[in-house]
């Protein structure tokens, strides 16, 4: 390996030795380890512990569970998992940190705030000098348990608990690296803050835990992005993100995942959305080999307004499953959700998205389009919306298609002197357009653009 | 002389019905010709055989642009080499623009004719304008996505813009008065008219006389049931509205 593709030259993707322990013997001992090793404060400790109990006498989903029928984890090797790894030490500036990544990462002015974590640890933070007159709190989550304690009991496990499935409660007992971020009242921060996930060693897992919470007329872009370049072996990520949007304050939240082919990641996403509120989440998924994701969206306050704009691009034997839920708890709240997604040889997309208006969410607006565009006949897309609506004064509309690319547009490109394979990519990025025009920072649309053109191209 | 595009007994069949039955004609730059039919007498078929759509079948004959035989070419590569056909119902692809996908074409005809070299997008932006205003189109068009939400004249205008910025020598226009008023043929033939010259050999295809009012052909050529049954000058056409399909179709068959 190229030294410089390293943080740690000496250790880092040095294969696990013998003596760390898989999860399947792992003990209690060994958590509190990790709790340790992590700097834990007590408040996290004990959750550790209390979730670790918990994910013990849970057993994994089924495909007896609506949301897991498609896609089948009973042969997966969770015994076989290295929840920790061999330390990475901190590095001090974004230019020590692996090429690939800095690349990844892009320049320093297009952000205002970064945390790095490899494999299960943090190895880079950094912040703008106006954070801490700001009062913004951005850290990994044991560093900002021992700043901002009252804080991170606040937020942490508020939107997702530990106990809602084996995933949330694996995430909770291990958790590693992650972010929190807290932006105080009427704060707004200018530059997209960025927390990137990556890794390097074999078969490790990875838990990591991001918290973001915006108080009221605070305004933030964040950035869960998600990137490796397919280390041996495999790669297990198992994750937990909970956003909450205050009252009148407007979070655009982004989660781009490019995994190498490799990784096998599970994850439960959820935002609560308060009153008056402004949410807008873009989705890219191009990674992995086999994703799981929960992307959920609680409207709890009036007048909240929350949108999603997804794209995925399946390639290979890659096998995604997503599911979508937006939910009306109250009334004069309006989601808007395009998730659209290509498939290229034997790609398996699953997508389930449910709109739930609760009884008393009267004059909610819901919309909700699934669209796939297929390029193989060996791929494969399931598109299931649903709808639960309990309120009668309500604007619903939801569509899912699966097509494929029209000869005559291909004929039609191709008679202008366009190669059939420029043709076939102008086509592919056309049906992206609408949701890649959809996301707002600038930056970030040209990074995403470009990352989707490249997997188009094969 | 080598005809710039021959078209030499030519048996197209779609889904294995025979269409065209021995079809031959000659067009050079420089000239205007009409084909003119009822319908379902094979005119689209032609079109679109000429171009390369891979559902139109050559059985046999033959289709020779400046000699060399192009009828297993694909479409990409006859475009490239300059012909062009202007559809009868252009196709939309949603989410690409105009102007983005003008710039590739163009640059991939640039190439084919041994220009490496892209248009800088100055000039590019600048050729566009020129073009947009021959048809008289606002200058949103570029950024529009390619015949999405267009209406008919909207569409058909569009298709003779990428042949002014293509510059074919050869061009095949698929009824292209179809579905126009008659401000929308003026500046639709207008734009023909100035593209037509020494460089440029045109197909017009045509269920109506009334675009020759318009553009003037040289040649008329009358399809029946796949077959050329009658060619002549302008004044075939004069004879065709005279006494309509049928009359010809009587006097060629005594
Ligand atoms: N794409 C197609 N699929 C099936 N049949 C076709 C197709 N195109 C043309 N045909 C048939 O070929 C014949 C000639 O059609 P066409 O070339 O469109 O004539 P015209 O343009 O003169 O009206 C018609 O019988 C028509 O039904």
């Amino acid at each position: 390996m190229n030294p410089t593709e390293t943080t740690t030259p000496a250790r880092a993707g040095a294969p696990a030795t013998d003596a760390t322990p898989r999860l399947g013997s792992m003990t209690q001992n060994d958590v509190a380890a990790i709790a340790a090793r992590g700097g834990d404060t007590e408040f996290l400790a004990k959750r550790r512990t209390a979730a670790w109990r918990w994910y013990q006498d849970t057993p994994f989903p089924s495909r007896l569970d609506e949301l897991w029928r498609r896609t089948d984890i009973s042969k997966f090797k969770w015994e076989d998992v290295i929840p920790t790894c061999p330390a990475h030490p901190m590095v001090t500036s974004a230019s020590a940190l692996p090429a690939s990544l800095q690349e990844a990462i892009g320049p320093a002015e297009e952000r205002s705030a970064l945390l790095v974590q490899i494999d299960a640890e943090t190895v880079y933070a950094e912040r703008a000098d106006t954070f801490a007159a700001q009062g913004i709190t951005f850290a990994p989550i044991a560093e900002a348990a021992r700043l901002q304690p009252a804080l991170v009991e606040r937020y942490l496990g508020a939107t997702v608990r530990p106990d809602e499935n084996r995933f949330t409660g694996m995430n909770a007992a291990l958790r590693s690296g992650g972010a929190f971020l807290h932006v105080p009242k009427g704060v707004r921060v200018e530059r997209p803050i960025r927390i990137v996930v990556s890794r390097q060693t074999p078969n490790v897992a990875q838990f990591p835990h991001i918290v973001v919470a915006l108080e009221e007329g605070a305004e933030a872009t964040v950035i869960e992005e998600y990137v490796s370049s397919g280390e041996p072996g495999i790669g297990v990520c198992v994750g937990v993100t909970e956003l909450t949007v205050g009252d009148a304050a407007s979070l655009h939240f982004a989660t781009f995942q490019r995994w190498g082919g490799n990784v096998y990641h599970f994850g439960t996403e959820r935002v609560r959305v308060g009153r008056d509120s402004r949410f807008h989440w873009t989705v890219t998924e191009l990674g992995g080999k086999l994703r799981k994701a929960d992307f959920e969206m609680f409207l709890e306050g009036e007048g909240a307004e929350a949108k999603l704009s997804g794209c995925y691009f399946g390639s290979e034997t890659q096998h995604f499953d997503f599911h979508t839920f937006q939910n009306h708890k109250v009334g004069h709240g309006v989601s808007d959700l395009l998730f659209k997604g290509a498939l290229r040889s034997r790609a398996r997309t699953i997508y389930q998205g449910l709109i739930k208006i609760h009884r008393d969410a009267q004059r909610s607006d819901a919309y909700q389009a699934n669209r796939n565009l297929i390029l193989s006949n060996k791929a494969r897309a399931d598109s299931i919306p649903s709808l639960e609506i309990e309120a009668n004064d309500v604007r619903c509309t939801h569509g899912a298609t699966v097509g494929q690319v029209d000869d005559e547009q291909i004929f039609y490109l191709m008679s202008r002197g366009l190669n059939r394979h420029d043709a076939e990519m102008l086509v592919i990025g056309g049906f992206f357009t609408p949701v890649l025009d959809r996301i707002p920072a600038e930056s970030l649309r040209a990074l995403v653009t470009a990352a989707v053109e490249r997997k188009a191209d094969g | 002389m080598t005809p710039t595009l021959h078209i030499k007994d030519l048996h197209v069949a779609v889904e294995g019905k025979p269409i065209l039955k021995g079809l031959s004609l000659s067009v050079n730059k420089g000239e205007i010709h009409a084909i003119m039919g009822p319908n379902g007498s094979g005119k689209s078929t032609l079109a679109n055989a000429l171009m390369g759509n891979p559902k139109y079948e050559i059985t046999s004959g033959q289709v020779l642009f400046h000699g060399e035989d192009i009828s297993e070419w694909a479409a990409d590569e006859r475009g490239r080499k300059g012909l062009f056909l202007a559809f009868q119902y252009p196709t939309a692809i949603p989410g690409v623009s105009v102007a983005n996908f003008l710039r590739m074409a163009l640059q991939a005809r640039r190439k084919a004719a041994g220009d490496e070299k892209p248009l800088p997008p100055k000039e590019f932006r600048k050729l566009m304008k020129e073009k947009m205003a021959l048809l008289r189109v606002d200058d949103s068009f570029a950024g529009r996505y390619i015949n999405d939400g267009f209406s008919g004249g909207e569409k058909k205008r569009a298709e003779i813009l990428q042949m002014a910025m293509l510059r074919p020598e050869i061009a095949v226009l698929d009824e292209t008065d179809s579905g126009l008023d008659i401000d929308a043929l003026r500046i639709v033939s207008e734009g023909v008219n100035a593209l037509a010259g020494p460089d440029l050999g045109v197909l017009l295809i045509t269920h109506y006389q009334r675009i020759l009012n318009y553009i003037k052909p040289q040649f008329v050529h009358v399809l029946v049931d796949g077959r050329i049954v009658k060619s002549g000058g302008s004044e075939l056409a004069h004879e065709l509205e005279a006494h309509g399909y049928d009359g010809i179709r009587e006097a060629s068959a005594a």
